[in-house]
């Protein structure tokens, strides 16, 4: 078995009284596809932001490559290893996407150029950000997660808002990610993919986990689709 | 009586270049309480912001009460009889209960009328009325729930649109909710509502439609839940 | 001769609003800040400057003490705020200006107050070689900057400007970042001061005079943000076009106000016709 590349133990977080992670516990084991699941407002887009610094825990550890990465800032935790994507793809919208990818690292146009076909990127890398249509902003905010240095990847809903053809184009970069042994967690809505690429999946409710396993067994239980279903 | 109070076809639309619905079909018969529900993604917030004009539609057509509304603009549809309570609980907060009342009922002419009108919305909400002078901040959630719907039904509308009232509410507050929902529907509103909690609000439905990726994947009554494409609409599984 | 003497004072005058507006596209166009304070840094380098000169000590004292002090007082009010969000540092700025202006006027025994430093000696007494001793500077400052944006560290700038998160999951101390910005701009300001001061050889607390923020701000946004020949042309536009007013005959009483309408004017037209500025590609936020 793997070992546990990140591993968070007993994450609280609240706003205002209100918890949005509740004792939360999981871990990502190196190799692997995790993907978090569940309904709205489970607080998946919280522990992302509690794992890379961007919030502060009330409560618990974060822990990679064996080192408590607990309330260490952003810039930090990505100079740990951790690269990540958001909900909504930002990108350097004044920049080109030559610009872009060099901020993550410095490489010849050659090397940016390989990095854009990775991701199917359709346009140059002289075109401005801003300018892209919406899938191909999201192709190059992964295109520059890659380039950066890292051993564990976060993609925060990598197919939300974006046309078909790109929501296929990103099953296929996963799927050669994977065969490539990286780590890579995702938050995703789409149960179909996160069924067929998954290692692990991990379904959070309410803020804390309500069960985790291999999709077959996420998916014969019972207490999942009912947490999906309200009460 | 007409058979349909609003009637949805093939309806497509988005936000700018974001396509998010991709041929909606729907009937709802008036007096009813229509519910939509689906997984995270699948349209459901959209079907409501395109029969009240906050999003961009491309193709087909929104038909309420045998008038085409489509390119109608918002404060027309109104006045019209739709109105609208968005999703999380949008009040003035710096006004008081009363006043965030009288705002909902900004275009009656007449203190009496309004007066009147608003006995009758608060009869539904008796937590409201004993708080009338309070700032709506200082309201619960819950309260500041029914408040944002009380202010909706100032303007006595035909059809009620509603997106996701249980979102952020304890599962008690929700069925307090819900049997408000229901006690005006009782009176004649026509309720079309948004909900992730499927359940709470299926208990309550008259009819049900379920959306998957754009389109409507599976309708009918309360039953649909126990549907085995339930579990492949919100789970995956059927590998397309 | 005296015309040729007034085309050399304008030339000068230029070349200082284009310091001045260069330097602050650095803090504001490349970096995303909302730097108001500017022309604060601008007053601490003349004062500086001048104080230092007329203590004895020789001029490029002067000037170097002008830059690293106007560039450290840059620097350091941009620490408290960096971690912000962008409207207290604007706060901070703004206050900041004020604030010179009030210590300018009360610690008499530094500046002498209101009645201010006369007798600041001067480079050269040739105005003519003055002004290409500005020209000089101003295209230096401006290829200097020109390059900077080119480097790693001015595309990080343009980065935490179009989106600060972003940058940071990249491994980028985006505080440091804008804390270096803040007083390269300052510091190049400070240089800008100092010239004036050994140019008009008499400065006083009027110096720290929001008006010449607004003035410096609009240059910036009329040329484009994030444009170094954009500045160029701000500079030379906002600074130029009333100019010929005063050959036109008006009576002097009128010059001053329709200089401010034509003013108003040249803004209105930029900001309905081309908001980004002639030759801006950025949004002002």
């Amino acid at each position: 078995m793997n070992n546990m590349l990140l591993r968070v133990y007993n994450l609280d977080k609240h706003f205002g009284g209100v918890y949005a992670v509740h004792n939360c516990t999981f871990g990502v084991r190196e190799g692997t596809i995790t993907s978090i699941i569940g309904p709205n407002g489970a607080g998946k887009t919280t522990a992302f932001n509690l794992i890379t610094g961007i919030l502060k825990p009330d409560k618990g550890t974060v822990w990679f490559k064996k080192k408590n990465i607990t309330g260490l800032r952003p810039y930090e935790v990505a100079r740990t290893g951790i690269s990540r994507t958001f909900q909504l793809a930002k990108v350097f919208k004044y920049m080109s996407a030559r610009d872009n990818l060099l901020i993550a690292r410095q490489a010849s146009d050659k090397e940016l150029q390989k990095a854009l076909d990775q991701v199917n990127y359709a346009r140059e890398l002289d075109t401005i950000a801003g300018e892209l249509s919406y899938g191909n902003q999201r192709l190059l905010e992964i295109a520059r997660a890659l380039l950066l240095p890292h051993e564990l990847l976060m993609l925060d809903e990598p197919t939300a808002g974006v046309n078909p053809k790109v929501r296929q184009e990103l099953k296929s970069i996963l799927k050669n990610l994977k065969k490539q042994g990286k780590t890579i967690v995702l938050i995703e809505h789409d149960m179909d993919f996160v069924m067929s690429i998954s290692d692990e999946v991990i379904v959070l409710n309410e803020g804390t986990v309500l069960t985790s396993g291999t999709p077959a067994q996420v998916r014969k239980n019972k207490r999942v689709l009912e947490a999906y279903l309200g009460k | 009586m007409a058979s349909s109070l609003l009637t949805i076809r093939n309806l497509e639309a988005g936000y700018g270049r974001l396509k998010a619905l991709f041929g909606i079909e729907m009937v709802i018969k008036p007096g009813e309480i229509a519910v939509l529900i689906g997984p995270n993604g699948a349209g459901k917030s959209t079907v409501l912001k395109s029969v009240f004009n906050l999003c961009d539609i491309r193709k087909g057509s929104i038909i309420y009460k045998g008038k085409d509304i489509t390119k109608l603009p918002t404060h027309e549809r109104i006045q019209l009889g739709i109105s609208i309570v968005p999703q999380g609980r949008q009040v003035f907060s710096n006004l008081t209960v009363k006043e965030n009342l009288e705002m909902g009922a900004y275009m009656t002419k007449g203190k009496e009328l309004i007066e009147t009108r608003m006995d009758e919305v608060l009869s539904h909400f008796p937590d409201l009325r004993q708080k009338l002078n309070a700032n709506a901040f200082s309201l619960s959630g819950g309260q500041q729930q029914m408040l944002a719907m009380s202010r909706a039904l100032m303007q006595d509308p035909q059809l009620l649109l509603l997106d996701e009232p249980s979102l952020g509410l304890a599962p008690k507050t929700t069925q307090e909710l819900f049997q408000r929902i229901q006690d005006i529907n009782k009176e004649g509103t026509t309720v079309l509502m948004v909900e992730q909690n499927a359940k709470a609000a299926c208990a309550i439905a008259d009819q049900i439609f379920v959306l998957e990726e754009g389109k409507v994947a599976l309708k009918g009554g309360r039953s649909v839940l126990k549907n085995p494409k339930i579990k492949n609409i919100y789970l995956g599984g059927h590998g397309h | 001769m005296a015309f040729e003497n007034y085309l050399i004072h304008l030339g000068i005058l230029l070349c200082i609003y284009v310091m001045l507006t260069i330097s602050l596209n650095l803090s504001v166009g490349f970096t995303g800040l909302l730097n108001l304070g500017h022309i604060a840094f601008f007053g601490i380098g003349a004062y500086a400057s001048a104080l230092l000169v007329l203590h004895g000590y020789p001029l490029w004292i002067g000037i170097l003490g002008a830059a690293l002090i106007a560039g450290l007082v840059g620097a350091l009010l941009a620490v408290p705020t960096s971690r912000l969000k962008g409207d207290y540092l604007a706060l901070a700025t703004l206050g900041f200006l004020f604030i010179m202006g009030t210590i300018a006027r009360n610690w008499t025994g530094l500046t002498r107050g209101p009645l201010g430093l006369p007798g600041i000696p001067r480079y050269t007494a040739e105005n003519q070689t003055l002004l290409i001793i500005a020209a000089v500077t101003a295209l230096a400052m401006t290829g200097i900057i020109w390059i900077i944006t080119r480097t790693r560290f001015g595309k990080t700038l343009q980065a935490v400007r179009d989106d600060e998160l972003a940058t940071q999951m990249l491994g980028k101390n985006t505080f440091a970042h804008k804390i270096a910005s803040m007083g390269l701009s300052a510091l190049l300001a400070g240089i800008a001061g100092s010239f004036f001061a050994h140019y008009i050889s008499f400065i006083d607390p009027s110096i720290f005079s929001s008006g010449d923020t607004i003035l410096v701000f609009s240059m910036l946004i009329v040329g484009g943000l994030a444009s170094v020949p954009g500045s160029l042309l701000g500079a030379t536009i906002i600074l130029l076009i009333p100019e010929p007013l005063r050959f036109i005959g008006f009576p002097s009483a009128l010059v001053g106000p329709m200089r401010e309408m034509l003013f108003a004017l040249i803004l209105l037209l930029i900001l309905i016709y081309r908001p980004k500025g002639i030759f801006g590609k950025v949004d002002f936020q």
